[in-house]
């Protein structure tokens, strides 16, 4: 009862699954990417250790049950479900190896490796200048002045460029994904060219 | 701490509170369903997720928050990944905007300079052509220097020693928000210098690089938020940069053994 019998994913349970996604397979490809970047958030977000096993155990389940053929109106909401499933069953089972919160404050695990810290900085300079000169400004510019200062300082940058504070944070939020795009390739052809 | 402006408006701050695990279940069972239902909302609470942390690094964050942030936001991996991404990405913003500052300043002192240059020589020229209006001679104002009024105010200065057998106490309050090392140089020869803190585990939880040393016999500024310091030791490294062709020097790198205190 506490180990239920291992079930491995089928191609056909697969289709089944990329199937409810969406009609067009490309589309459902890029479907099941989505829905399955959402669930490692969901699980994330709910402190699971293992986001990404307990992701890939709620879409097996989900495709052995559309396998067997059980109808599913909103796949959503029905994952959604089953997620919440998965992750009090993983609780449960790894409650005793959760850390102690203090410990956790105290001691804040760097998960990358001391390679891509030494490499970030430098590589992080370089992608700021590969930003457009208006991406650049407006990241340095929201970046500046410290502590709660640099609140009523965004508030003021929102004003001059002429957009709400709300559409200022989005902004900026589109220039770090555009610098962390560029961090990551740089990241790629140092770790290429070093090893 | 306190502030008339709210951190966050009232769209973001339930997401906040999610994040920091304060919301009540059926708020947080809300959020989970918006995640799988809203196509806009996972780039939505990634992008407060990114302006939590920077809120955190700022030193905005009120005292229960800040606390709700190391122990239930970072105990996620990935959102410690963030951290330690999004903390050089600022850093690396911020030296960008420095060194912007700095090529402003230059420019507009040799501006400043050539004017002045301009001034002078006319006033030279009126004087030899034309003495009698010496008495109306044109004084050059002194060049202020671009004085930017350093508050000490939520900054714990610690001057370090050129030893490092002992620890350094680094008494920290909740007010403070910025540990201000200052490193005695190591060698006039080495013309910057890196520095980076580790936790016991050896992470890198701060570093700066390319430092270059204010002048011969003046200390190093190394500025570090608070905020990523907790009550534990940490190693501090301060290593100069050696030139291809320089001599070698005797001591190129310093590590020191910093000992945080938190104070009430």
């Amino acid at each position: 009862m506490n180990s239920p019998q291992k079930w491995s994913l089928t191609p056909s349970a697969l289709e089944r699954l990329l199937e409810a996604l969406a009609s067009d397979r490309v589309e459902a490809s890029r479907e099941y990417e989505d829905f399955r970047r959402r669930l490692i958030h969901f699980f994330e977000w709910r402190g699971s250790a293992s986001s990404e096993t307990d992701t890939d155990e709620t879409l097996d389940r989900i495709a052995r049950k559309l396998e067997q053929g059980e109808v599913v109106e909103n796949l959503r909401a029905y994952a959604r479900g089953v997620a919440v499933n998965v992750f009090l069953e993983g609780q449960r089972r790894q409650s005793r190896e959760r850390i102690a919160l203090h410990e956790l404050a105290a001691t804040p695990r760097l998960v990358v490796g001391s390679d891509d810290v030494d490499l970030r900085l430098p590589c992080l300079r370089k992608c700021l200048k590969r930003l457009s000169d208006v991406n650049r400004s407006l990241l340095v510019s929201y970046y500046d002045g410290e502590g709660r200062c640099h609140l009523t300082e965004r508030k003021g940058l929102a004003a001059r460029l002429g957009m709400t504070y709300s559409a200022l944070k989005a902004r900026a939020h589109r220039v770090r994904g555009l610098l962390e795009e560029c961090l990551h390739e740089c990241l790629d052809c140092k770790g290429k060219g070093d090893r | 701490m306190a502030s008339d402006t709210p951190l966050w408006d009232e769209r973001e701050e339930p997401l906040v509170r999610f994040l920091l695990g304060d919301l009540p279940a059926a708020e947080r069972a809300t959020v989970e369903a918006r995640l799988f239902e809203d196509r806009g909302f996972l780039d939505e609470m990634l992008a407060v997720t990114d302006d939590l942390i920077d809120a955190y690094l700022a030193g905005s964050l009120a005292p229960p928050d800040a606390a709700r942030f190391e122990t239930h936001f970072l105990a996620v991996r990935r959102h410690r990944e963030r951290f330690e991404l999004l903390r050089d990405m600022i850093a690396a913003a911020q030296e960008a905007g420095r060194e912007g500052r700095a090529r402003r300043f230059v420019g507009w002192s040799l501006t400043a300079a050539a004017l002045l240059i301009a001034a002078m020589t006319a006033t030279l020229l009126r004087r030899t052509s034309a003495p009698e209006q010496t008495a109306g001679s044109i004084t050059p104002t002194p060049r202020s220097a671009e004085t930017t009024p350093t508050a000490p105010v939520e900054t714990e200065v610690v001057p370090l020693s050129a030893r490092t057998d002992q620890p350094v106490e680094i008494p920290l309050s909740s007010e403070t928000k910025t540990v201000r090392l200052e490193v005695p140089i190591i060698d006039d020869r080495h013309p910057t210098y890196d520095a980076w803190v580790r936790n016991l585990e050896g992470a890198a939880i701060w570093t700066a690089r390319g430092l270059v040393p204010p002048g011969s016999g003046r200390a190093l500024i190394l500025s570090i938020p608070a905020q990523v310091l907790t009550a534990t030791d940490y190693a501090l490294v301060v290593r100069g940069e050696i030139l291809r062709d320089a001599p070698r020097a005797a001591e190129t790198e310093r590590r020191y053994t910093l000992h945080v205190a938190r104070t009430p």
